[in-house]
């Protein structure tokens, strides 16, 4: 004899169809929610490696700073230089406004951090981040 | 089924008629008396029993009242001879609940045409039925004086094809929930592989970043990474903020050509300058365009300036 009515079997079916799209509809935001994070995370990334390049890292910087040093417009300018561990201080001593400019100007243009400047009429200290 | 399945013990039959009132707790298998079905052997041109239940409501039209709601069952016999039945689902229903059977004892129903026939006349439960030309029917006592009176419990017979009878009533047909059931089910299908494929296309997404991350060597958070990203812009943006407050600055001269700055002095984010000028406010009104002045003094044709970039 049939005992169950079909009905019954129907009504369960139609719940657990019920229960489907709400699980679909649960998985269809957090598919959504997957997808802004992947985006992100790549924008992220974009943006990382955009600042990673902008900024110079220690072995850069004191190529920087020896490139300056040797450059012919400050060689008669008699620049120190001291390195420290995660600083360097540049003294440059002239009389030159011309020079004391372009330096000004070489240091601007690089990816340097300046934690210190000092300037005068006839020199000018720069500590630059290491 | 479930009890003949797991159980060894024989089911009982019982013959039932509408005067049956039975008192048992076991599983049966009930036959039914000729008063609870129509039976008629019909010609019918098609190749088998499901097929000819189609036709009986109307081959059945003129023998059973038009008031009832009948369901059909029918035996192929030879050719295309059926023997067909009639009966009222409902009626048979109350009469067994009303006899005090419960319906979760009841194994198989069987009607009774085909399995008495070692009997030619027999009495049960006070009624009486013989074979007339091969079909049972119930007949007055008195028309079979001779008759075998038997108890409603017939365990020597031997029964083989029960009926499909319903417990319930259904507002819709069985095609339309068969259909219904199909769809559903189907709908269900669908959306499990949408979840599937859904939870896929997370992995996929959750392995990109994980390959992103080492390719570019990030840290293994976001939040990590996002910590390093903020530093990184905080890093950028004093950077440029300090380019542009010292160009601003040492643009100075270009405006005002007879003051000149004597002193420059940067850290942590402040410049304190010192100016030759004799006109201190304009070198401050010069300086607020720009940049934040947080103090300022004139003395002695020296103006002092300390302002935040």
């Amino acid at each position: 004899m049939n005992k169950i009515n079909p009905l019954y079997f129907l009504a369960l079916l139609g719940v657990i169809m019920l229960l489907s799209f709400q699980l679909v509809w649960n998985d269809s935001i957090e598919l959504s929610k997957s997808h802004a994070k992947l985006r992100n995370y790549k924008n992220s990334v974009k943006e990382y490696n955009e600042l990673k390049t902008s900024v110079s890292t220690k072995e850069q910087v004191l190529k920087e700073l020896d490139l300056l040093v040797q450059n012919q417009d400050f060689i008669q300018a008699n620049i120190e230089t001291k390195i420290f561990n995660n600083r360097a201080v540049l003294r440059l001593l002239t009389n030159q406004k011309k020079v004391m400019q372009k330096f000004v100007n070489r240091m601007l243009n690089k990816n340097m951090k300046i934690n210190r400047m000092e300037a005068t009429k006839n020199y000018i200290v720069v500590e630059v981040k290491l | 089924m479930i009890l003949t399945l797991f159980s060894n013990k024989k089911i009982e039959k019982l013959f039932f008629t509408k005067n049956s009132s039975i008192k048992i707790n076991k599983p049966v298998d009930l036959v039914l008396s000729p008063e609870f079905y129509w039976v008629r052997v019909f010609e019918i041109p098609v190749e088998n029993s499901a097929k000819s239940i189609k036709l009986l409501p109307t081959l059945f039209e003129d023998i059973v009242p038009a008031y009832e709601p009948l369901h059909y069952h029918s035996i192929k016999l030879t050719g295309n001879d059926f023997l067909c039945f009639a009966f009222n689902t409902q009626e048979i229903l109350e009469t067994i609940k009303n006899s005090g059977i419960k319906s979760s004892q009841i194994n198989h129903i069987y009607f009774a045409q085909n399995y008495m026939k070692e009997y030619d006349a027999f009495i049960i439960d006070d009624s009486a039925f013989m074979y007339e030309k091969d079909i049972l029917i119930k007949v007055p006592k008195a028309f079979c004086k001779d008759a075998l009176i038997l108890n409603s419990t017939i365990n020597t017979i031997a029964v083989d094809k029960p009926i499909d009878l319903k417990q319930y009533s259904s507002f819709i047909s069985d095609k339309l929930i068969y259909t219904l059931c199909a769809l559903f089910f189907f709908v269900i299908i669908l959306n499990l592989s949408k979840h599937i494929f859904y939870d896929v296309e997370m992995e996929k997404n959750l392995q990109k970043i994980e390959l992103i991350k080492e390719q570019n060597q990030l840290p293994a958070t976001s939040f990590q990474l996002q910590s390093i990203l903020e530093n990184m812009r905080i890093e950028k943006n004093l950077h440029k903020k300090f380019n542009d407050a010292l160009f601003f600055i040492l643009n100075f001269k270009s405006l005002f050509p007879k003051d000149s700055i004597e002193k420059l002095n940067y850290k942590d984010g402040r410049f304190i300058l010192l100016f030759k000028s004799q006109d201190g406010k304009k070198i401050r009104r010069y300086m607020q365009t720009k940049l934040r002045v947080l103090s300022s003094s004139s003395k002695n044709g020296f103006t002092r300036i300390e302002v935040s970039i």
